[in-house]
């Protein structure tokens, strides 16, 4: 009972800090899916002999993705803190931490593209060009759609990794349920909030991993 | 009509340049179905390619009804391109599409309306005997029915041309057997002009009005089906020509020779593969006839008639049976000689 009556005194933290990681997951997740989707796309295209290669282009974008991937993820925190002021209007909070998330979560998903775009086959796309199709029409009509469960679970990945990630946001006071873990748990050597969180965190990527694989699995037809 | 002038394809890399078209001229006409046929390598699936521009070549032309597809701007080039149908090996449907889907997708891209698409796929899945495989997904059909598919996607757009890139490589001899028959009713009911490339002899037997053969990026002899299995001139072309027309003698038959026998090759082409040539050369000379071996094949309906046989005889009577034969057939070769 002991347990049950902690677990109740901590209740209002948990809760918040549920809604923070909430928070922040939404917005960095579908900011990803927005940038990274066509980042990843024009990864592929500009290495693609089939769809108008511009090596340059994919060198460059390339580099830039390896640099941010290459930063560590406190580092690119504190380097990012101007940016996040000018973008969230302020540097602490989970709005801010968003920023360096998202940034960092962009070039992430946009890998996860371009290695599913890859899996596309290549002779539907030469078949598509032989149908007289544009470079729109084979992104929307074949590329999106014969690479979208590969799609969806890079997106898991994604959120997962972000729900780890979003842990160390604590940096710049943006909670989160991670950030509960750290702070209550393991500082103050408060077992009971420590290992409820983490079971909170365990269920939570369960529950990501599953909802992304099912998905995955109905929109496969191959 | 499609002509290729001069058709050349070069690929280069940081080490080497590599010429899978070498200057080939051809022209393919209405309504025809042209097999080019080659070993894998000898550059039959570049030279498809350049009909359709999937391969720009590095010079010459292609014209298609006029129409100069190496000096076309790329969106008319796309244009162009919804009217020359394609069917490949591995048939290269749209994983996430169903079977009507796949059809409907080059009337989507050529900017058709959905009634019209609607019906019309159903009229295609109807010719190419699919009507109940709608709305299943590919990779629930077998190797046949997936060409089908590819099939009725390709005449989608009642193109005028259709290229088949080793569009039965892929398939059982039964079921390559029936897309051979569908190709061939395609052309005949649509007069769609059909250019196939393969490295099966049987298919160009089955189906094509010409054939080119190609090895090392070049056409080295073309013509009508028929006259390229009764006369082929060349090393490879006879060698394509032995896959189907292909006589083995045992070796104890080669073995036993005789002072009073030869053994003689016969070809009869034609009309003459149906007359009694032999008969007649048995009452007028003293010579009795061995067949060791024999087949009529029909090729485009004409038959073309290979026999093997020993001549058994006095020499003086075996050489005007021979010389008989000479005047007779088709050809007439003496494969091995008596024993002197």
């Amino acid at each position: 009972m002991q347990l049950l009556d902690q677990i109740i005194a901590i209740w209002p933290d948990l809760n918040k800090a549920f809604y923070e990681t909430f928070f922040m997951l939404s917005f960095s997740v579908s900011l990803s899916a927005l940038v990274g989707i066509p980042l990843g796309m024009l990864l592929y295209i500009s290495d693609n002999h089939l769809l108008g290669e511009k090596l340059w282009l994919n060198r460059s974008l390339g580099f830039i993705v390896n640099v941010i991937r290459s930063t560590p993820f406190i580092i690119l925190l504190v380097a990012l803190i101007p940016f996040t002021a000018w973008v969230a209007g302020t540097i602490v909070g989970p709005q801010a931490a968003t920023v360096p998330l998202t940034i960092s979560a962009i070039p992430f998903y946009a890998r996860l593209v371009e290695s599913s775009l890859k899996e596309v086959n290549r002779g539907v796309i030469e078949a598509a060009l032989a149908m007289g199709s544009s470079l729109r029409q084979i992104v929307f009509k074949i590329l999106l759609v014969e690479a979208r469960s590969g799609l969806i679970l890079g997106l898991t990945v994604t959120t997962i990794s972000l729900l780890g990630y979003s842990a160390m946001a604590g940096i710049v006071g943006g909670g989160g349920i991670g950030d509960l873990a750290i702070r209550f748990g393991y500082y103050r050597f408060d077992n009971t909030v420590m290992f409820t969180t983490v079971v909170i965190l365990v269920v939570l990527v369960q529950l990501i991993q599953t909802i992304g694989d099912r998905l995955a699995h109905r929109l496969d037809k191959r | 009509m499609i002509e290729l002038r001069n058709v050349s394809k070069v690929y280069e890399t940081k080490t080497k340049r590599i010429t899978a078209v070498n200057d080939v001229s051809l022209t393919i006409e209405n309504g025809e179905i042209f097999g080019i046929v080659g070993y894998s390598g000898a550059g039959k699936s570049s030279l498809l390619r350049c009909i359709n521009m999937l391969e720009k070549p590095t010079s010459g032309n292609v014209i298609i009804d006029g129409v100069e597809l190496t000096a076309l701007p790329a969106s008319k080039l796309r244009e162009v391109r919804q009217s020359i149908g394609m069917i490949f090996q591995h048939f290269n449907l749209i994983a996430n599409r169903t079977v009507a889907g796949n059809i409907a997708y080059p009337m989507e891209v050529a900017g058709k309306s959905k009634q019209e698409i609607k019906a019309r796929a159903s009229e295609l899945l109807e010719l190419v005997g699919l009507s109940d495989k709608a709305n299943t997904y590919p990779s629930q059909l077998s190797g046949g029915q997936k060409q089908r598919v590819g099939i009725a996607r390709a005449l989608a757009n009642s193109p005028k041309v259709l290229l088949c890139d080793e569009a039965t490589s892929a398939l059982d001899p039964k079921t390559t057997q029936s897309i051979l028959r569908l190709l061939q009713e395609i052309n005949q009911k649509l007069g769609i002009s059909i250019v196939l490339i393969t490295h099966e002899m049987e298919v160009i037997k089955e189906i094509c009005h010409r054939v080119a053969i190609m090895a090392e990026g070049r056409v080295i002899e073309e013509g009508r089906v028929y006259n390229i299995f009764a006369t082929p001139r060349e090393n490879i072309t006879r060698q394509f020509v032995q896959t189907v027309l292909d006589f083995q003698l045992p070796d104890h038959l080669l073995n036993q020779r005789g002072e009073d026998r030869e053994i003689v090759k016969v070809m009869f082409q034609g009309d003459r593969a149906e007359t009694p040539v032999i008969n007649r050369m048995i009452r007028s000379f003293q010579v009795e006839v061995n067949i060791l071996h024999g087949k009529i094949e029909y090729i485009q309906n004409i038959p073309l008639g290979t026999f093997i046989m020993e001549l058994i005889g006095e020499k003086r009577e075996r050489l005007k049976a021979l010389d008989f034969l000479v005047r007779e057939t088709a050809g007439t070769e003496v494969i091995q000689h008596a024993a002197s």
